[in-house]
């Protein structure tokens, strides 16, 4: 249903157009005899351009009676706005109204102020649980047992580290080191890979870094063999780099290919018993040229002085690009280059929907998914296939999983844990849950009744005249 | 999802899909899993990296800018499916000059305003060379800018993040990442301005102000402007009365 004041609007907007159209009619007409004979290309400023007729002809239709927004005196009004118009573009405001509205503060702000999780790592030998804080952008350490009481506001960590020294952007992946107890963060959008000490706190900088392409996401690591992991979403990618790798060392190896059937990877995980990798993707791949990657060392150049690099976005295929539904792809352990996965779960039994952080249990023979979208948790069994439906789903209001990005197994005490991206919580289950179950803690970042934005890495923003709405992709 | 458009007229939404090499077109009030009312996608795009768009919504006309290529590809509004483009703005060959990273429209004045990088494996060292670089809206191929905006004074960073115009004013508002804390700003700049011309208005930069300018859009009829800042996580709207 249209309301009475969406169709005032209509009106206006309509009329706006045609302010803008007559505004460029007019412009023509009196700003032609400015153009400049001869443009000159010097640095110097100069005024340039001239206005130009709008199409009329394509205004949408106005639909019913004309809008009386314009009065009859349009013309004149029409033309001190343009006189305004021209005012604007040839003076400059003063030295002092500029600084002052150089300081200027926002009427509002759209901001979380709490901590929301992206990511988990239990420490079981520790005793303590690693949260990553896609929102404030810290990564936060809280004793393993923390469970905030319904009635306290939220929990505080034992440790944040966070800050500008830290580096630390949208961290999306953790891996804890068991011997060191080094914390290993995923950046999604910075330098890669950070690595913390077990102690580090507060704004400190990392004691190591690796460069890695742009878009990592999920992490893995093969302890016993020295390898490290990661997913790399932009270029479907994933990447494996010695564990100790720093700055600008180069993988061991990397898959990706055409044949991979890697699209927009995330979470990643090992099943070392049986020699697989699992890559969690969401469904959207491009198909890239093969053989090196361009010379001027790819986006950024990271691929600069590097033995090998996975090719990026200046390697994609032109119009090479599809949406597919999401998937679960399952690799040889060692896989590299254009290797075709062993098993794909993909179909709508699976009940997928952007699938992000996964683990696997070696000992029970499961694959655990944080279904973002689905505000679930899907247990498969490693050596599932195709369209199958999955053998538990730990969903429901009471479990409150709401945006699940991140999932983790602590085998030691029998634990499954989830960040809930979704609402300032991480819960913690029986590794055996299903269906609607509460869980046996909860970590709260924030009171229960403060509602969670979802806003992460806003590059743009536009504005929805219509509704007056702003629209923040993410 | 780098960018988004709000087209008023036709009650849309546009948004570049990066990852599967499309524009999406979804109805204005779009909520939840809701598929897009059209899909520019398939090898007669040759969408390659689309990160931003602009649509023209009275022309009917979407821009897509691809940085890495050098060009601007340009498709009919209504496109859907495996469509060419109409016409492809497109740098030198050396790809110095162009590197589109970001855009505007201004249907009034006929103008495309284009935030421009050097090469990206350069980009890191030659925040000194962007530019913002102005053409006629049908401009293609190699055709030379009708001016450039950028040097010293002008106080061009890091630009690329999605800009906005207000064309009955004939100005536009450019997001700047500056060299270090507390140094970005949203510029305002006349559509008409051509060499090393300081911005008319500033947001910033101020102590605490921003951490990591990105997107811009305009309420002219609020008089407000929308800054998202990547690093605060947050949207801020900022009242500018004289600039409406």
């Amino acid at each position: 249903m249209v309301t009475r004041e969406a169709q005032r609007d209509a009106k206006r907007n309509r009329g706006f157009l045609l302010v803008l159209s007559a505004l460029g009619v007019l412009a023509g007409s009196l700003l032609i005899s400015s153009e400049p004979k001869g443009r000159q290309w010097a640095e110097e400023p100069k005024a340039i351009g001239t206005d130009r007729l709008v199409s009329i002809a394509s205004l949408p239709e106005t639909g019913g009676q004309m809008c009386q927004w314009e009065p009859a005196s349009a013309t004149v009004s029409l033309r001190a706005a343009l006189r305004q118009e021209r005012l604007a573009a040839s003076s400059v405001p003063s030295a002092a109204k500029r600084a002052e509205a150089a300081k200027r503060k926002p009427v509002r702000m759209i901001r979380d102020p709490y901590s929301s999780y992206s990511a988990v790592a239990v420490d079981p030998i520790r005793n303590e649980v690693v949260l990553a804080d896609e929102n404030l952008l810290n990564v936060l350490v809280y004793d393993r047992l923390e469970n905030t009481p319904p009635k306290a506001s939220m929990s505080e960590p034992k440790r944040i580290i966070g800050g500008d020294k830290s580096e630390i952007s949208f961290p999306c992946g953790l891996y804890v080191d068991p011997k060191s107890g080094d914390i290993y963060t995923v950046t999604g959008d910075a330098y890669g890979l950070l690595v913390f000490s077990n102690q580090a706190k507060g704004n400190v900088p990392p004691v190591r870094k690796l460069e890695a392409p742009h878009g990592t996401f999920g992490i893995a690591v093969d302890d016993g063999r020295g390898e490290l992991f990661m997913t790399v979403q932009h270029d479907n990618v994933v990447i494996v780099f010695h564990k100790t790798a720093q700055g600008k060392d180069s993988p061991i190896r990397f898959l990706q290919g055409n044949r991979t059937k890697l699209a927009n990877p995330h979470g990643l995980a090992l099943d070392l018993k049986n020699e697989r990798m699992f890559v969690a993707n969401h469904g959207s791949s491009h198909l890239h040229h093969s053989g090196p990657g361009p010379a001027s060392g790819g986006w950024y150049g990271l691929a600069l002085g590097k033995k090998s690099w996975p090719l990026d976005q200046e390697s994609a295929i032109r119009g090479s690009g599809k949406m597919a539904s999401s998937s679960i792809t399952v690799y040889p352990r060692d896989a590299s280059g254009d290797t075709p996965p062993l098993q794909v779960i993909q179909g709508p039994k699976t009940q997928m929907n952007w699938p992000a952080g996964l683990a696997v249990s070696e000992e029970r023979g499961e694959i655990y998914i944080a279904n973002d979208m689905g505000d679930s948790i899907l247990v498969f069994s490693t050596s599932a296939n195709g369209d199958v439906a999955p053998i538990r789903v730990l969903k429901g209001p009471k479990t409150l999983i709401k945006n699940p990005t991140g999932v983790n197994l602590d085998e030691k005490n029998g634990e499954l844990w989830v960040s809930n991206f979704g609402n300032h919580t991480a819960t913690v289950y029986r590794t055996t849950a299903s269906g609607d179950t509460a869980p046996l803690r909860v970590i709260r970042s924030a009171p229960l009744d403060r509602p969670t934005l979802g806003i992460s890495n806003p590059h743009p923003v536009a504005y929805d005249s219509k509704r007056e709405e702003l629209l923040v992709p993410n | 999802m780098h960018d988004i458009d709000y087209d008023e007229i036709h009650d849309e939404f546009t948004v570049p899909q990066f990852m599967a090499q499309a524009i999406l077109t979804f109805r204005g009030g779009a909520n939840g899993e809701e598929p897009p009312i059209r899909v520019i996608q398939g090898p007669l795009t040759q969408l390659r990296q689309p990160a931003r768009v602009t649509v023209d919504p009275l022309h009917n006309e979407i821009f897509v800018p691809q940085e890495s290529d050098n060009e601007i590809l340009v498709f009919p509004r209504e496109a859907n499916g495996n469509v060419a483009p109409i016409r492809i703005l497109k740098g030198p060959p050396d790809s110095r000059g162009l590197g589109p990273s970001a855009l505007a429209v201004d249907p009034v004045h006929n103008l495309l305003i284009v935030a421009t990088n050097g090469p990206r494996g350069e980009r890191t060292e030659s925040f000194a060379d962007n530019r913002i670089r102005i053409y006629n809206r049908t401009d293609h191929g190699n055709a030379k800018p009708r001016g450039i905006i950028g040097g010293p004074k002008s106080g061009f960073y890091e630009l690329g993040g999605p800009m906005a115009v207000h064309p009955p004013k004939g100005v536009f508002f450019l997001p700047v990442g500056g060299p270090g804390p507390d140094t970005d700003f949203v510029g305002v700049w006349s559509v008409h301005d051509n060499g090393d011309v300081p911005p008319r208005w500033t947001i910033g930069p101020a102590p605490g102000l921003f951490r990591s300018v990105h997107g811009v859009a305009v309420d002219p009829k609020s008089k407000s402007v929308f800054v998202t800042d990547k690093d605060l996580n947050a949207v801020m709207t900022f009242s500018f009365p004289e600039i409406f």
